[in-house]
């Protein structure tokens, strides 16, 4: 009798241990699928961490720096073209307009080929509290000349684009 | 202690209504006895409550010993004990039986074979069985004479001897030639005088000298065998000795059970020899046979089941470990996540969306770079500088259109450059298409080529992006 108990049980135990593998098995296999869900998540988190730190270095500061009026963009684009005037003979070709993004102002330059430091800096132009866009850029034997436009984005009501 | 317990055996022998009983171990084929016991009948249920290992044998008031002759040719062991069957159904009658048969002796011509036929009545015989407490703890069960029989077997070294065997009124005698039991008979020996129990025993022995003489032919029986009361009767002995001039043996197991005294070992003598009793003279019944297969079963399953759950608790400890280090993984993975969760600034939907309309007007404004344009054109402009460059934006198209003149002395420079221009143009083109117009003039060794945008199309894949 005692053995017959024994047999029942061990083949009790064994049928329990059977579902419980299928158990571990299963949980194992939830498991590594939220593992890997998971693992997915701290990917996607570094590279907004990354993106993060990009914005914060990059694209912040240009937003820090945008103005909130159009007004105050305007000011902006004449102060701008004041400052570089002189230096790379600045010529309004289009006068401040808007298209829904900011304001713009279209200039024509013109620089000396032998004038070399003026030629570098013309390569690095920039504009901090907005964009720069070269739309034309013409090397002859004598000068550097072309157009640009100066773009200045606001706050004020320009978000829908 | 398993080994201990395994080895301990019960082995018991009634007689009418006493049972001798002896509680041995066994170590390398030699017998100590650990307890010996004698009873009334009565009490033997209650003695073999939880006795595992027992040795039965029984005093049966009916017997089956005869011989019966056989044709050679038969050889199937069922078709041999149709045959007895078939020729016994006169002795037996219409009882039960169960017997075991085997050849005593053979024709001149080898073409008959007298078996020797032993067997018990069911009906008698299987009010042994009522006793043990399990059936398929009976290790051997067999009627008192064979018992008999294979203790001298084992103690006496000849192949032809008488052995007599009595306690109180009853007495055994067993004829044994050539090692097999030939003859057997049991008798009651009443006397008025004890005086006349030493001649009535002499009697019978002289009778079953003769019968056995008579029977089988040229048979010498080397010793007389004597066991039980008459062994310790000194007197007996000597007048045995002096009817037959036969040497006279006593069977005295002392060198294989240990334990026991001289008289001690007379009074359990069958007892002791049911521990020696072969195959061929037990008796025993199907449903024993049937109760020890199931118990048989029963191990063999407990074993095999108990070797599957030891082989799925291995499995089950490796599918736990696999299952907890997965758990570690998630936790140590959960952790990370939550830290870099915490770590990570969180922005709202307003800021993002500010980030987003700044990334867009940038994405808009900074596609174009003449610096982008001339880095891609670096091959080609370390070459030789341009002698015009027009670049120029319009509806998100780019057109770019380049100049190039330069005077050689001799033709084979010429020709070298235009070489290396057109290698230098052919590596811009697998990113930015361009073509050209050759406008060199040979005759006068003056290189012109002017390099256009294919088609009006938008700027290649900025190299590297930057902040205006």
């Amino acid at each position: 009798m005692i053995r017959l108990i024994a047999i029942g049980f061990s083949i009790v135990l064994s049928i329990l241990l059977l579902s419980t593998i299928s158990w571990f098995e299963m949980e194992e296999a939830k498991i590594a699928e939220i593992n890997k869900k998971n693992l997915i998540h701290i990917e996607n988190l570094k590279k907004i961490q990354k993106i993060n730190i990009w914005l914060d270095k990059y694209v912040k500061p240009s937003i820090m720096l945008r103005p909130d009026t159009a007004l105050e963009a305007e000011e902006n684009l004449v102060k701008y073209f004041d400052d570089n005037a002189a230096l790379y003979n600045f010529l309004v070709s289009k006068y401040i307009y808007s298209d829904g993004l900011g304001k713009y102002l279209d200039v024509t330059f013109e620089v000396k080929r032998e004038n070399n430091e003026t030629l570098g800096k013309l390569m690095n132009l920039h504009f901090k509290k907005g964009f720069l866009q070269f739309k034309e850029f013409k090397l002859d034997r004598d000068s550097i000349s072309g157009n640009i436009q100066i773009i200045q984005p606001f706050s004020e009501d320009n978000n829908e684009s | 202690m398993i080994n201990l317990a395994m080895s301990i055996s019960y082995t018991i022998n009634i007689q009418d209504e006493i049972v001798a009983a002896l509680k041995v171990k066994e170590k390398s084929g030699v017998y100590t006895v650990l307890e010996e016991q004698i009873f009334e009948k009565d009490e033997l249920k209650e003695y073999l409550v939880k006795k595992k290992r027992v040795y039965l044998s029984a005093d049966q008031d009916e017997i089956l010993d005869e011989k019966v002759v056989i044709t050679n040719s038969i050889k199937n062991d069922k078709v041999l004990r149709n045959t007895i069957l078939h020729k016994l159904s006169n002795v037996i009658s219409s009882k039960n039986i169960m017997f075991n048969y085997y050849e005593i002796s053979r024709d001149a011509h080898d073409e008959t074979i007298t078996y020797q036929v032993d067997g018990v009545y069911e009906k008698e015989y299987f009010k042994l069985f009522e006793y043990p407490d399990e059936l398929e703890d009976v290790k051997s069960a067999t009627t008192s004479r064979y018992a008999l029989f294979s203790l001298s077997q084992k103690c006496i070294d000849s192949d032809s001897y008488l052995v007599v065997y009595s306690r109180g009124s009853k007495i055994v005698l067993l004829a044994v030639s050539k090692n097999k039991l030939i003859f057997s008979r049991a008798s009651t020996v009443i006397v008025d005088k004890p005086e006349d129990r030493q001649s009535t025993i002499v009697d019978e022995i002289s009778r079953t000298i003769a019968y056995t003489n008579q029977q089988f032919r040229d048979i010498n029986f080397s010793a007389i065998a004597i066991s039980g009361s008459l062994a310790i009767d000194d007197e007996v002995c000597e007048h045995i000795y002096m009817a037959f001039q036969t040497p006279i043996t006593v069977l005295y197991p002392n060198t294989f059970v240990k334990g026991l005294s001289a008289e001690e070992h007379q009074s359990y003598i069958l007892a002791i020899g049911n521990l020696f009793v072969g195959k061929d003279f037990q008796f025993i019944p199907d449903f024993v046979k049937s109760a020890q297969t199931f118990s048989l079963s029963k191990n063999i399953l407990l074993v095999l089941s108990s070797l599957v759950l030891f082989i799925i608790m291995f499995f089950t400890l490796e599918a736990y470990e696999n299952y907890s280090n997965m758990l570690d993984r998630f936790s140590s993975i959960e952790s990370r996540l939550t830290r870099m969760v915490r770590k990570s600034e969180m922005h709202s939907k307003e800021e993002l969306e500010k980030n987003f309309v700044q990334l867009q007007i940038a994405e808009k404004y900074l596609q174009y770079r003449p610096s982008d344009m001339l880095l891609t054109l670096k091959p080609l402009i370390e070459l030789e500088k341009p002698v015009s460059l027009e670049w120029s934006t319009k509806n998100e198209n780019l057109y770019v259109k380049l100049e190039f003149k330069k005077a050689f002395t001799t033709l084979e420079t010429l020709h070298e450059f235009e070489h290396s221009f057109l290698a230098a143009l052919e590596e811009i083109n697998s990113t930015y298409q361009l073509k050209y117009t050759n406008k060199t003039n040979y005759a006068k060794m003056s290189f012109e080529y002017i390099v256009s945008s294919a088609k009006k199309k938008k700027a290649p894949p900025q190299r590297r992006r930057r902040r205006r």
